[in-house]
Formats: C-alpha cells, structure tokens, sequence
C-alpha cells in the first residue's frame, strides 16, 4: 500500500513539474519592439542606448540577445529603465539576469541618498521572465508595465 | 664691325629682357589673396603704418575668444577673453561702444551699461562676441530684475553640436551624479560622438581611492583605473570633488587627487588627463553661496594642481555662473545637477575646447 502511494505521489510531482516546465514555455513569440511601444502612455523621455553603450554601460552583450529592447530615461531626476529581452539561450538568459539584478542594486546605491522618491521607484522595480524572454521594468507605473509583459504572452 | 654690330644689338636685345622681366617678379606681385581680403578702415579696421603683416609671413591659426557673449557685473569690471592662437601684439582688438566695453590687448573692461559688439581682427580673420555691463553700482546691480541676475554671466563660443564629431571617440568622461545626467541627455543625441561614460551617482574622490564605492563597466563594478585601462581610451576627461567638499578638507581631496592620478597612470601610462573644474550649486535664496566660494577656491586649486600634475583643465564652472557666482537658474536641475539646458552648454565647452587644442591651443 505504501508502495503505492509513493507511486502515486512521484507521479503528481512529476505531473506537476511538467505543468510548471509548459507553463514556462511561452506559447507565442513576442515582438519585444511592439510591446515597448504598447508601454508609451507610460514612459517619460526615454533614449535607446546603442550596442556599444549597452555593453559598457549595462554589460549587455547582443550577442546574447534575439532581440533587445532596452530604454533608459534621458531625465536625470528619473530612474525609469526597461529592459525587454529575448535571450538566445538559457545560459544567455542567466547572465542576463545578474546583470538585471547588478543594475537595480546600482539604481539603488545612485538614488538612496539623494532622491528618495527615486529610490522607492527602484525599489519597487521588477524582474520578470517567461521563457527566454526577460523583463527588467524599473517605473513608477510597474505594475502597468507589468501586466503589459503578461498579457504579451497570454 | 659686323661683329661689333651684333655684339651690341645681343647686348641691347639682354637689357630690354631684362626690364620687361622686372614688373613681373613676384616680390612685386600683390598676393590677391590678401589684397582681397585684408580688412580697410573702411572695414572700421584702423590702418597703421606698419603693420606686422607687412614686415613679416602671415601667421598660421584661428582666433579664439573664450566666450560668444559676456555680460560684466559693474562698471570697472575687466575681463581677458582672448585665446589665441595669434600672439596679442599682432592682433587689432575693437569694441563697437567703448562707452559701454574697451576691448584692449584682449582685454575688456566695462566702462557704461549696456552691450555691445567687441571682435578680434587679424589680417582675413576675426571673431567677435557680445560684452556688456549690467550696473554702475553694487547697489544697482542688486535692484536688477532676479531672472536678468540669474541669468549665464558667459555663454561659450557657439558649436553646431549637430555636426558630426569623432574628437571623443577614443575618450571616457568619468564624474558623479552630475556627469550621470549629462550621459542621459548626451545619448539622446550622440553630441559627443562615441564619447565613454563612466559616471556613477554618489561616488567620490575618496571613494574611489578608499575602494568603497567604484565604477560599473560591462556589467561590474570595478576600480576606476581598471575601467579606463579596459576601455583602451587614451584620453579621460574627470569631474569629481563636489561630493568630497561637504565633508572633506581641501587638503585631502588633493592627497586624494594625487593618488588617483597615480594609480591611473600607473595602469594607463600614456593617458592624456582632463580635470574639469567643479560647478556651482543654485539657490535662490542664496544658502549654498559658502559651498560656491569653497568650490571657487578648490577650482583654483584645482587649475594649479593639473599645471602642476602634467593635466588639461576645462574650467567649466566659468561659464556656469550667474552673476552671484551660483549656476544660472535655467541650467539647475534640483540643486546641484544640470538639466538638458546645462548639459548642452557643457557639450559645446567640450566641443569648442576640442577645436581649440585640433588647433593647436594648449589646455595644460
């Protein structure tokens, strides 16, 4: 009896991990420039750095990228940043993560002394991923910018 | 005698050679060049009556003044303006009123209120700027209107920042917060063409010497020199001491200076080295005017320590200043960082001191 039960309780598991591991495989391939574009009502003045800046400034290689959409506020009183990524791979999508994370702690050194309401923003800031796709989303409308990513893949 | 005839007849045929061939020498040849565009007094140029070009080659070079407009506080008020590159002895210096500004020896001095033009002149070339003065008095100048007050004191030489520029394109500009918002306003339009920032918000002199807070390269934090000696760059352009003068003497943020410079070019032997000079903050009311006078004097320290040091120095707190010595209002973002304003303003100074040194001007 015991022995059945185990049986049945790996099954569950393993049933139960394969739905996570599907529900992890996006369904649809987004178009990371038109979900930015969809988050427009959302952005103030925002530049597109170029692969060059990407690399030095934010450590992105484009060698690592499908596609990368990456926008950073050209306002220096605003921390607002994004970062809509499709990684190559999956050991591509890691690195991209540290340096997602590498980069909200240095929005959070920048800001915590001097702009407070700057750095509740930053704190606020999400990293998401689905899939190879990533999202770092750092603005006071996160959760709009949030819901934006998730309907992207729905 | 036939030969006697013909003897004579060469020698007469040599002569007449010889005289037509006089006018044509080229001694003698105007240069169209210059007789074309040379200014006359109609030009409102005085004509002396021996003028250097006269007695020696045409000088190679532009003219440089510092400045496109200026408007001196009190009459009294003097100012040098003159750059080079042609040496003053040689150059005519003219004010259109010299009841508001003389221009002498590149000199101006305020001698009434109100502007006018003031230009430097040498052969074909000149250059002009706007001078003007503001008040006879202190008392005066104190009833001016705030915004005429607060306005830029200096507006740099213009720069058509839209015109392409590779001068940066092997150089990194390192700073604070301040230069942190100069990259954001920069990499909207590639002003500065290919320039590298490493700009970090909060960081120091002592910070980077002490190692506790360094610079993002590539995704990590690392120590400045390592950042440049990465980044191959052979020239780097450096703002920092405005977070190091609330809380630290002069003294040491020089000592911090030196060991920074050392240890940069101890990693980057052949890195040509900027020091920018510190801006001043803005408050209307006036509270940060001790923390100006202290950026004041740390700048002067600062342009003896960069002769002293083998660096250039860009003095660009000399065109952010108001006429109480604070940043101009419309280029204050908060109270110490410059907004898009601000930030062209020191884009053009970087350009036009570029101009100057691919000229041969020298910044050290």
């Amino acid at each position: 009896m015991k022995k059945i039960i185990a049986m049945l309780l790996i099954a569950a598991l393993l049933l139960s991990v394969s739905a996570c591991g599907a529900k992890e495989e996006p369904a649809v391939s987004v178009d990371l420039n038109a979900l930015y574009e969809s988050y427009g009502a959302y952005m103030p003045d925002m530049f597109q750095p170029d692969a060059d800046t990407m690399m030095n400034f934010l450590g992105i290689d484009t060698a690592d990228c499908a596609q990368a959409v990456v926008y950073v506020c050209a306002d220096g009183m605003r921390t607002d940043e994004v970062w809509l990524i499709e990684a190559k791979d999956q050991a591509a999508l890691e690195k991209l993560q540290k340096l997602a994370e590498t980069r909200i702690q240095a929005k959070a050194d920048e800001t915590v002394s001097y702009a407070p309401d700057q750095y509740a923003v930053v704190e606020k800031a999400q990293l998401l991923t689905n899939g190879l796709y990533l999202a770092l989303l750092v603005s006071p409308e996160v959760d709009s910018l949030k819901a934006g990513f998730e309907a992207a893949f729905q | 005698m036939k030969r006697f005839l013909s003897c004579l007849l060469a020698l007469v045929l040599t002569f007449s050679l010889c005289s037509c061939a006089a006018p044509t020498t080229p001694a003698e040849t105007p240069d169209p060049a210059q007789t074309e565009t040379a200014p006359t007094e109609a030009d409102g140029v005085p004509l002396q009556s021996e003028t250097p070009a006269e007695t020696a080659a045409p000088r190679e070079g532009s003219l440089f003044l510092n400045v496109s407009s200026i408007n001196l506080s009190l009459v009294g008020d003097s100012e040098d303006i003159y750059l080079g590159m042609i040496p003053r002895e040689d150059v005519t210096f003219e004010s259109d009123d010299t009841s508001v500004v003389t221009f002498e020896n590149g000199i101006l001095t305020a001698t009434g209120v109100g502007t006018t033009t003031v230009r430097a002149v040498y052969l074909d070339r000149q250059v002009e700027c706007t001078a003007g003065c503001l008040a006879e008095t202190q008392e005066e100048l104190d009833a001016l209107d705030p915004e005429i007050l607060s306005a830029p004191k200096r507006l740099p030489p213009v720069v058509d920042l839209e015109t392409e520029c590779t001068y940066f394109d092997n150089s990194a500009i390192v700073g604070d917060s301040i230069t942190y918002f100069m990259f954001q306003w920069e990499s909207k339009n590639n002003y500065l063409g290919d320039i590298l920032f490493l700009a970090r918000g909060g960081v120091s002199l002592n910070g980077f010497v002490k190692r506790f807070k360094n610079i993002y390269y590539r995704g990590s934090e690392i120590w400045l020199e390592k950042a440049i000696e990465q980044s191959g760059v052979d020239r780097v352009y450096i703002m920092l001491g405005q977070n190091d003068l609330s809380s630290k003497a002069r003294t040491i943020v020089m000592d911090n200076w030196v060991i920074l410079l050392d240890r940069i070019r101890e990693l980057n032997p052949d890195i040509q080295i900027y020091l920018q000079s510190c801006i001043p903050e803005y408050a209307s009311d006036h509270s940060l005017d001790q923390k100006n006078d202290r950026i004041e004097t740390y700048n002067e320290t600062l342009r003896e320590f960069a002769r002293e040091n083998d660096c250039h120095f860009i003095d660009l707190a000399y065109y952010i200043r108001d006429q109480y010595d604070r940043m101009p209002q419309i280029y204050s973002q908060g109270n110490y960082h410059m907004n898009e304003a601000g930030c062209l303003i020191w884009m053009q100074i970087l350009r036009f001191y570029a101009q100057y040194e691919l000229e041969g001007g020298d910044l050290s």
